[in-house]
């Protein structure tokens, strides 16, 4: 369902403040990991979502106190261009935040 | 004399019950009791327990609709989810299912099922569904066959009108030994799967496609299908149904309406096969029964060969291999 990576485009000005956000996944949302790419199931509307390689990796960095953290981590994993990563993973988080199985900010920090 | 309580068996789960009721005990019977003695044993045991209607806990009761829902296998009210321990009350205060599953056990107390109609009955199915599960086996809405020659069982699972009972009918045509057409439970470990419907339900155009049958097959409740016996189909072709077989191959089935090949294979996106499983299986009423089910998913379609075949109008059979002498 998500697309694969956009163009590099200019990261907006709120960007920076983004990326200091919390983000943790909904704790129902079931993961079926199938090596290289992953499928999430929300169980409230029996939605599914899949994931790519890079978007597997970026789901398994989650929990995270920070979403920058989350993007060093693909930057170094994939040495793809740190201000390419921080726009396609704000579309990613984005994308799953509008469908409500990744909550974002207020209330979305790492449990414990 | 009194007749000694209900207990048996589930593919090696062991059932307990305090069930005494003769007419009960058979139609528990009907959809829970299959010869499977060669399935390994299980520790996993799962109790069932009768208790009068009034008989629940207030504070579990209070959950409960006054009636019936109008929907059964929707209706469920969580009382505890935690991903380990999970109880579920389904049904309502006239008749329904209360449902404990906890590592290693799973208990269900039911009220209102002697009558054989009862919205209870419904209910109680679905906990005992749910609690042989959570026993780590997935339940598989399918048609599979064993190809002559191989030693394993094709597994076709597609959505409803994909053609799963047609297909499974040209196959038994072409010599494959049926083992289920629309229910069969696998063990994940083993890929072992277990047939367990007791008939095959096809629509009239599939029992024209039969050609002269035994017998005249009877209506199924739908009124639009009809049932025949899987002596029916051995009678026809000269396949003998095989109960169990280990699982070879997991088959998707579609149906383009364009499609005027008999039978096309497709490359198969891993991704796509995901919501296609989860369709077969269903959504397990308990999250930790979920996270299981989605392991077991990704390792199936990891581990086990898989296909997609496009099933078109034409009879498929010229492209199966011809049955051996």
């Amino acid at each position: 369902m998500l697309p694969n990576m956009p163009e590099p485009a200019t990261a907006s000005p709120d960007a920076a403040a983004w990326l200091q956000k919390p983000c943790r996944p909904r704790d129902d949302v079931t993961v079926t990991d199938l090596g290289d790419q992953l499928v999430l199931l929300d169980p409230r509307n029996q939605e599914m979502y899949a994931l790519d390689r890079v978007g597997r990796f970026i789901w398994q960095a989650l929990p995270t106190e920070r979403l920058a953290d989350v993007a060093s981590a693909v930057v170094e994993r994939y040495a793809i261009d740190p201000a390419r990563v921080a726009v396609d993973l704000h579309d990613l988080v984005a994308e799953l935040q509008s469908v409500g199985v990744l909550p974002v900010g207020e209330g979305a920090e790492p449990a414990g | 004399m009194r007749a000694a309580p209900l207990a048996f068996p589930i593919m090696g789960r062991a059932l307990e019950t305090n069930i005494e009721n003769e007419e009960l005990a058979r139609w528990l019977g009907h959809h829970w009791r299959r010869d499977f003695s060669l399935a390994p044993i299980s520790e996993h045991r799962i109790q069932l327990e009768l208790v009068p209607e009034a008989g629940l806990p207030l504070d579990l009761a209070g959950h409960l609709p006054d009636h019936p829902p109008a929907d059964a296998n929707r209706a469920a009210s969580h009382v505890k989810d935690d991903g380990e321990v999970c109880e579920v009350l389904l049904g309502s205060r006239v008749g329904g299912a209360y449902l404990a599953l906890a590592p290693g056990e799973a208990h269900v107390q039911a009220w209102g099922v002697t009558t054989r109609d009862g919205h209870g009955r419904q209910a109680l199915l679905l906990a005992m569904h749910e609690a042989v599960r959570a026993s780590g086996l997935l339940p598989l809405h399918c048609a599979a066959a064993v190809a002559p020659g191989e030693p394993g069982a094709t597994v076709l699972v597609g959505p409803r009108g994909a053609g799963k009972s047609t297909t499974l009918v040209r196959l038994a045509q072409a010599g494959w030994s049926p083992l289920c057409e629309d229910f069969a439970w696998l063990d994940p470990n083993s890929l072992q799967l277990y047939g367990w419907d007791l008939e095959v339900r096809l629509l009239p155009d599939a029992v024209e496609r039969l050609g002269p049958l035994p017998a005249s097959p009877a209506r199924a409740e739908d009124g639009r299908k009809s049932l025949l016996s899987y002596a029916d189909l051995e009678a026809r072709f000269g396949v003998p149904r095989v109960m169990t077989a280990r699982l070879q191959r997991l088959v998707f089935l579609r149906r383009p309406p364009d499609l005027a090949a008999p039978l096309a294979p497709a490359r198969l996106e891993r991704a796509s096969a995901v919501p296609a499983l989860w369709q077969s299986i269903g959504l397990p009423l308990c999250s930790g029964t979920r996270t299981f089910v989605a392991e077991q998913i990704g390792e199936l379609l990891r581990s086990v060969q898989t296909r997609s075949w496009s099933v078109g109008a034409e009879p498929l059979t010229a492209l199966l291999e011809p049955r051996s002498a």
